[in-house]
Formats: structure tokens, sequence, C-alpha cells
């Protein structure tokens, strides 16, 4: 068993175990109402997202987000420690119950490479993780868990009953959550849009099954200051959104892999029917990788530098500016680059499946364009050559102009006045 | 009416002396360059500069401009061995009277650009 394997096999045990005592917890608890749908609801929940987020993890280990996937399914079974009939045991629960929502945001804003973009996108994550936990804690010290719940275990944290300032706490925890979805929701919308923009939606179901679950999470604290059945409405319809995540996900890797196969298929169909070649293998690129974008350049040994289709120099894009290159090697040697959208470069394993597919015909068009490359140096240089010569042919007229022509005139003007 | 001639070929100037002095004109000066020209013209004020267009340096064109600049300029006539249509609107934009072909210069083609 390889390493990486054998983690992963670990994990899985981890989560049994834990998803068995969660479930514990939860049909031993004096007070839960509906012990029986949160005991399904644990199980769906824990068991698909740790499943989900373990396969694809196993699958793909250079992209992250199977391991926030399995990490969101781990504070799914923490969270359910609130149901504990044990009174310092149930208090913590009540640190990690908002925990798996603040796990779903992470997994959401960090897709699809399971690594958070930049900075901000960093802050807002770990604000999450803390508002869920550390900003609960001033509540604590005047939560009286007792009040209106005779079966409810005590909390060992409780300074004095106040139920007020436990309510306003309560309410400005609540009102940062609902910002923070609000401000993810934000950029997840922002980068889905600019993905389309170049037609290349890899965000798809899951994304949106995500976002959804995070927005009716943002209903549930918002409401949380009304109560009522409405409340209780919106928690279950939260949890049920919740569910269709992990699925919307894998639903999506079937849908990438067969979508993948059937590019890779297409291309190499189309490389065999081409008639404007050169376009024709941009634009079979270009369909498989989905980027209506996409560039090709090739490696020019004569000019050490990639050129394009024309045979003019090509100048690869910088880092951060929303173009990325992905080289294309033929055993080993330099052939092209394939030049397209960031967003890509999540999946170079996947352009370079297709430049691969496209190798022979990448040679071609390499060949072919360092000819055209020489041809226009050839025509340069003619061109230098043309304009010396009419550089010699206005000398003599010059010449001609300063000297025969000059007299020719006198002479003509001396002979009239002559006659 | 005083006349001063401005050519890079003395064979020109020559025979365009002898042309225009038969015809009644009378000859102040010449110059073989568009420097010349525009130091020698103030001081001997002639009522027309024939100008030949095309001359090392500063070239007819640009020496009319600067007499036209200059205020009070002397009637222009443009010559040039080349055909007039060959500098197109370029003669009439200059401020010159005129434009004769170096072939025909005579006293009567002088007066007629002039009239």
């Amino acid at each position: 068993m390889r390493p990486r394997a054998r983690i992963l096999a670990g994990l899985a045990a981890l989560a049994v175990v834990m998803a068995v005592a969660a479930d514990l917890l939860i049909r031993n608890s004096d007070h839960l109402a509906d012990r029986g749908v949160w005991a399904v609801l644990n199980a769906a929940l824990g068991a698909s997202f740790v499943g989900t987020g373990l396969y694809a993890w196993w699958r793909r280990p250079e992209n992250r987000t199977g391991a926030v996937m399995t990490w969101v399914g781990f504070l799914f079974f923490l969270s359910a420690l609130e149901f504990s009939n044990d009174s310092w045991l149930s208090a913590l629960g009540s640190f990690t119950d908002p925990l798996p929502i603040a796990g779903l945001a992470h997994l959401v804003l960090a897709y699809p490479s399971g690594r958070l973009r930049s900075r901000y996108h960093r802050w807002l994550i770990a604000l999450a993780y803390i508002n869920a936990t550390l900003f609960q804690l001033p509540g604590m010290f005047f939560w009286d868990s007792t009040a209106g719940c005779a079966t409810c275990p005590t909390n060992p944290l409780l300074i004095s009953s106040h139920p007020d300032l436990y309510n306003a706490t309560a309410a400005v925890v609540n009102l940062i959550a609902v910002s923070l979805i609000a401000l993810i929701a934000r950029e997840v919308i922002t980068q889905v849009a600019r993905a389309r923009k170049v037609g290349r939606d890899v965000y798809g179901l899951f994304t949106y099954a995500g976002v959804t679950t995070l927005v009716a999470f943002g209903c549930l604290f918002a409401s949380h200051g009304f109560g009522g059945p409405g409340a209780t409405a919106v928690r279950y319809i939260a949890f049920g959104l919740f569910v269709t995540v992990p699925f919307a996900f894998l639903g999506g890797l079937v849908k990438g892999q067969l979508a993948r196969a059937s590019a890779v298929a297409e291309l190499v169909d189309a490389l065999g029917h081409a008639d404007d070649r050169r376009r024709s293998l941009r634009d079979a690129i270009s369909a498989a990788l989905g980027d209506s974008s996409l560039a090709l350049a090739y490696w020019s040994p004569e000019q050490r530098g990639y050129i394009d289709g024309d045979g003019r120099r090509v100048e690869l894009p910088d880092p951060g500016s929303g173009r990325a290159a992905t080289p294309i090697e033929r055993g080993g040697v330099a052939l092209a680059v394939v030049i397209h959208d960031d967003s890509l470069v999540e999946e170079a394993d996947l352009v370079r499946a297709v430049g691969g597919a496209a190798a022979l015909t990448l040679e071609n068009e390499r060949l072919a364009a360092e000819l055209r490359a020489r041809v226009q140096e050839l025509r340069a240089s003619r061109s230098r050559i043309v304009r010396a010569g009419d550089a010699e042919r206005r000398r003599l007229e010059r010449d001609l102009h300063d000297g025969a022509q000059q007299r020719l005139v006198a002479l003509a003007l001396n002979l009239r006045l002559a006659r | 009416m005083t006349v001063m001639i401005v050519d890079d070929h003395r064979s020109f100037r020559h025979a365009a002396r002898r042309v225009l002095e038969s015809a009644g004109f009378e000859i102040v000066g010449e110059a073989g360059d568009g420097e010349a020209a525009l130091e020698a013209i103030p001081r001997l004020r002639p009522d027309i500069v024939l100008l030949d267009v095309q001359m090392p340096g500063i070239d007819g064109f640009e020496v009319a401009a600067r007499l036209i600049e200059r205020g009070d300029p002397p009637l222009i006539v443009m010559t040039s061995s080349r055909d007039g249509a060959d500098f197109g609107a370029l003669v009439e934009r200059s401020g010159a009277r005129g434009f004769i072909q170096k072939g025909d210069l005579s006293g009567p083609a002088i007066r007629a650009v002039l009239a």
C-alpha cells in the first residue's frame, strides 16, 4: 500500500468510527426532538461528504477539493457533539455546530482547485471559521441552556443567566455569518461569470448547489431572530440542500470525465478531417478544452522562442495576467505552448492530454510555422534589397538633373535666342 | 523690371540671363542656392525672383515661404526642368505667382505669369 492510500484508508476508518459515535450521540440524546431525522441527516451528510471527498482525493491527489470535502464531512460528524447529554461535550458542540457551514463556504470558494486564490478569500474563510467558533464564546457566558429545556445538559461556561445579552451576541454572530455568506456568494458568482465569458463552465451543478445551500443557511441565520415554525422549515430546507452538494460534485466529476473523453475523441476525429488545418487545429483544441480564447504558439529552435502560425514571434503571458501557457512536449522536446484562460491551470493534465493527442499535427504545424517565419525573413531581406535599389535609382536621377538635363535646357534656351 | 535669378546651375543662370535681358528685363543679381538668395534679395530688392525648385540645402518652396513670411516679398516665379504638374498644388501654396518650365522660359512667358 502506498503512503497516500494508507492515509486515505485511515481517514475512511476514522470516519466510520466518528459516524457511529455521532449516531449514538443523536439516538441517545435527551434533548433532541427529531432524533430519527437527524440520525439520517448525519449519516447521509457526513458519509457522502467523506466518501466523495476521499474518492476525489484518491483520483486527483494534486487537486485539494477532495481533501476539503473530506474535512467538511468530519466537521459534520463533530457538529453532533451538540446533542450529547454530557454538559461539557454539549458545550463544546455549541462551537462545532456551525463549523460545517464554514467548511462548505471554504469548499465552494476554493473550487475547482481546492486552494483559496487570494488573500481576500483566505481572510473571508478564516473569519468564517473564527465566527463559527471563537465569536460564540462571549454569549456562552450568559446562556442558561436549561431555561425552557428541563432535559438539556447544563452549560458549564455559564457565569450568569442573561437572555438579552446572549441574544445580542448571537445576533452579532448571525449578522457576521450572513454578511460573509453574501460576500462569498458574490465572489463565486463573479468567478462563474468570468469563466462563462470564455465559454468554460467549469463550475456547473456543484457550485450552484453549494451557493444555494449557503444562501439557505444565510436565511436560516437571518431568521433566528424570529424563531417559530418558519425557522424550523428553513432549517430542514438548508440541511436538505446540504445533502445535494456532494452528489452534485460526484455528478460533475463523472460528467467531466465523460465530456473529456468525448472531447479528446472529437479532437482526434477533427484532426483527421482538417481542410484549413491551421485554423481547425486551434479550433479543435479550443473546443476540446472549452476555451474560446485559446491560442497556439510553436517552438522555433532557430529563433529560440515561440512563434504563431504565421511565423511571428509570440510573447508568453505573464503570471497574474489572467492567461497562462501550458507547454506541450514530444519525446522531451518542446513542441508548442497552449495559451489559455487562467481557470484551465487546474487542469494542466487535461491540456497536456489534449496536446498529446494533437502532437503529430502540432509537430507538422510547428515546422510549417517555422517555414513561414523563414519566408517572412526572406521577404524582409528582399524588401531591403528593393529599398537599396530605389535609393540607387534616385541617385541616378539626381545626377541626371544636376548634369546633362540642365545643360540640355540651357542649350535649348540659347538656341532659341540664336534663331 | 528688375529680376534676380536663383538656380544652382551656372549654365542655366547664363542662358536665363541672356533670354530675359533680350526681352528687356534688368538682371540685378544671381544666387547659386537658397541661403545666398535669402541674403541677397533684401539688399538688391528685385521686382521679380526667378526661383528654381530643386536646389541643394533649402529648396525653392522653402525660400518662397521665408520671403513671404518676412513681408513685402518680390514677385516670385518658380521654375524647374520638370513639368509644373509634377509639383501639383505646391506652387500655388508656396505663395509664388506662377510656374514656368525651364525650357519654356521667355519674356512673354514671364509677363503672362505676372499678368
